[in-house]
């Protein structure tokens, strides 16, 4: 079975319920400024706490932070990384770390660990190294950044082209400066509330025509007779039953009854409709005497 | 049997629920039994080969108590999965599955991650499965919903807001790559340079991810080739446009989807695709046939199945240990000026967590990690709810039409569900659009002809 409704069935279906719709939409504007005002309370408040929990890690960890370089990578024309870029990824971080290091004249290993950036496929390609208690390493760094282009052309020229090997050491910052910011204050409640007004106005209107949706039929169905001079004949019952839904639409006949009256020319019609109050009474009695019955609607 | 199960006790409740998933099963399928246990084996062998060095969170090597959890959460999905064809809660779930779900479960026996949120996870599947497949059971006839007249003016409208759409933006962009766009060494070149006419931007959305592809459906289902074929040539335009491959991406996808609805196998078939797919992937990656391997990995192992499964986990790692959002980004944010603690948006906050730099890269979620971003467990339960509430609409929707019409652009939903925010997937994705779509061309049986 299907419900059919037209477009002007369903702006009359949200026009019934303009009420319900414009109160929701007016309640949303009421609470957007507290709401806004207790988010914006509680966004200052989760700020401070993650900065201030940040900062004293940070003065406990100070000598331990890492840093990190990125070396950014590309193909020459015409030609994938493959599986080949793995290996040459790996020479950069363990044989070119240890030349560096040979050359800077050091003999400590440096903790590094290694994040491959953007997608496995493609032209290009970039890693970041991340130095671990970089603050220690910091000379040696600076040293090892300028090495690896020379190092890259010098095995790897004709088939890779380097495109850029940022040198510029970041450290690594702070999670919490990374994520958040001071949260700013909206002080535009004009916008706030009809912004808020909008949305219920929307939400609620979505939600009438979702409760119509699943929910067709209620409790108390209409019930009313259409007395009509008719002679009494099943087929006569049959047809008259299908005129009627096909007047209707499917949607709004549940059921419809025939019962015997005193007069043997006259039949009594109940039609069961569904809720939705699209057509009124007098409508199906327009409609009906369209069809050249005579119809008595009690 | 619903109104039974309903007022029966706990116990007596369960045991009807057994008896009616044996009864469903029984019906099923063996075939697609197989597949489900095949596919899971297939996932296994392509997340511990062909792509164990795809990313580093991801390290290849098992995690024993990891994987046993994920295997029993998967296989406990498989019993209670509905497995019948021709119906688009069964399509729908199953498609869900082996899209989001099955690969997180997969994933973490091999990434480490949290196995608390693959249980989030598992929870949230069966209570789609359990609260959706209610209505595969309604004995009586799902009382569909159509709006009238509207169908000629729906396709009039959509052909000439396609056109619009395409010739505005060349208009605007001044240029239009043709060919070129082909070669996906230009894609970024392309669309490096471009950008969307004011106003236009969800329209366009909307035009290449459904409009078009439903129309061309709709046309092959009425056997009108040629329109359907103009309709393909379109969706071609957009994407020789635009360059974004998620467009070329949604041709194959929907044209395969409709052959397999035509076959009415699309649950099977799907399972069968995939499970090929993946076995291709580490055949291809053992040969290390250069480009191609790494093309082949990188769309369909890597970025299809296990960066999205990944990057949910990301998700948890950092809202699990850093405050939610609170919706306030997107839209309740907006209608209620609500102040969002983060810098960027989510998924370029999970980008920075993971990398630990300030890098402008999105980080697609997916329903599943942005519900948690924004509101934890309880997030993710709600969007569920919502989620099952919009393809129940879906179905009344689509009670009418044939499943060649909705299947393909159901499966795009999914997909797109897998990368995108549930709210984002209703407005931007054009999953609304859908619906109203699918509502004007829902004309009862009955009256066709």
């Amino acid at each position: 079975m299907t419900r059919e409704y037209t477009v002007k069935e369903l702006v009359r279906l949200l026009l019934t319920k303009w009420l319900l719709i414009v109160c929701a939409g007016i309640v949303c504007a009421v609470i957007a400024i507290p709401v806004a005002e207790q988010s914006y309370n509680t966004a200052v408040k989760e700020y401070r706490e993650y900065t201030e929990m940040t900062q004293k890690e940070q003065v406990e960890s100070e000598s331990s932070l890492n840093y990190t370089v990125v070396i950014s990578m590309k193909t020459q024309k015409g030609k994938y990384f493959s599986v080949e870029t793995e290996k040459v990824l790996n020479i950069i971080v363990e044989d070119y770390l240890q030349e560096a290091w040979k050359e800077y004249g050091g003999n400590l290993q440096c903790p590094v660990t290694i994040v491959f950036e953007g997608s496995s496929f493609g032209d290009s390609r970039a890693m970041n190294l991340i130095f671990i208690n970089g603050k220690d390493n910091l000379d040696f760094i600076k040293y090892y950044i300028e090495k690896v282009p020379e190092y890259l052309l010098r095995d790897y020229k004709g088939y890779y082209e380097f495109e850029t090997i940022q040198n510029a050491l970041e450290i690594k910052s702070v999670m919490v400066e990374l994520l958040m910011e001071e949260p700013v204050k909206n002080d535009d409640y004009m916008k706030t509330c009809i912004t808020a007004f909008l949305f219920g106005v929307f939400i609620v209107a979505f939600g009438v025509l979702c409760v119509d949706f699943f929910h067709p039929v209620v409790k108390n169905i209409e019930e009313f007779e259409l007395l009509g001079m008719i002679s009494k004949n099943t087929d006569y019952e049959v047809d008259m039953s299908n005129r009627i839904k096909a007047l209707l639409s499917a949607r709004k006949v549940k059921k419809i009854f025939f019962e015997k009256t005193d007069n043997q020319n006259c039949i009594k019609i109940k039609v069961a409709l569904y809720r939705t109050p699209v057509l009124t009474l007098h409508d199906i009695g327009v409609e009906l005497g369209k069809e050249r019955i005579q119809f008595v609607i009690k | 049997m619903l109104n039974k199960l309903r007022k029966s006790k706990p116990i007596i409740f369960i045991k009807n629920y057994a008896a009616e998933i044996r009864e469903f099963n029984d019906r099923s399928n063996v075939l697609t039994w197989m597949m489900l246990l095949l596919y899971k084996v297939a996932l296994d062998i392509m997340f511990s080969t062909a792509l164990k060095s795809s990313d580093a969170t991801y390290n290849g090597e098992i995690d024993v108590t990891k994987y046993v959890i994920g295997s029993t959460l998967y296989l406990l999905i498989v019993f209670i999965l509905p497995k019948i064809e021709n119906n688009i809660i069964s399509i729908f779930l199953n498609v869900e599955f082996i899209v989001t779900v099955a690969p997180i479960f997969c994933v973490l026996g091999y990434s480490g991650k949290s196995t608390l949120y693959a249980v989030y996870v598992w929870i949230c599947m069966v209570l789609q499965i359990v609260l959706l497949r209610k209505q595969i059971f309604i004995k009586t006839r799902i009382k569909g919903i159509y709006i009238k007249g509207l169908q000629n003016y729906a396709i009039v409208a959509g052909v000439l807001l396609a056109l619009f759409c395409i010739s505005s933006y060349i208009a605007y962009n001044g240029s239009f790559a043709g060919l070129i766009a082909f070669n996906f060494r230009n894609t970024y070149t392309i669309r490096r340079s471009l950008s969307y006419p004011y106003i236009l931007g969800y329209p366009f959305a909307w035009c290449y991810k459904i409009i078009v592809p439903f129309l061309m459906t709709y046309f092959m289902e009425k056997k009108k080739y040629g329109m359907a074929t103009f309709m393909l040539g379109i969706e071609l335009a957009f994407f020789m446009a635009t360059g974004s491959k998620f467009i070329l991406f949604v041709i194959p996808v929907v044209l395969g989807i409709y052959f397999l609805a035509k076959g009415k196998i699309v649950v099977l078939g799907t399972y069968i695709v995939f499970t090929i797919c993946s076995m291709i992937t580490v055949v291809i990656s053992s040969l290390e046939v250069g480009a191609l391997a790494v093309w082949i990995n990188a769309l369909f192992g890597s970025r299809f199945l296990t960066y999205p499964a990944i990057l949910k986990f990301l998700h948890y790692d950092l809202f699990s240990e850093y405050p939610k959002v609170k919706f306030a980004e997107g839209l309740v944010g907006k209608a209620f000026s609500l102040t969002n603690l983060y810098r960027y948006s989510i998924g370029n906050s999970v980008s920075n967590y993971y990398r630990g730099i300030d890098i402008n890269v999105q980080s697609n979620s997916g329903y599943l990690g942005e519900s948690y971003a924004q509101a934890g467990f309880a997030g993710m339960l709600v969007m569920t709810l919502l989620l099952v509430m919009l393809i129940s609409l879906l179905q009344k929707f689509s009670s009418n039409l044939k499943l060649t019409m909705i299947a393909p652009l159901l499966v795009v939903i999914v997909i797109v569900l897998n990368d995108g925010a549930l709210f984002t997937t209703i407005l931007t994705y054009g999953l609304a659009i859908l619906m109203v779509l699918c509502a004007c061309f829902n004309k009862p049986v009955a009256e066709e002809g």
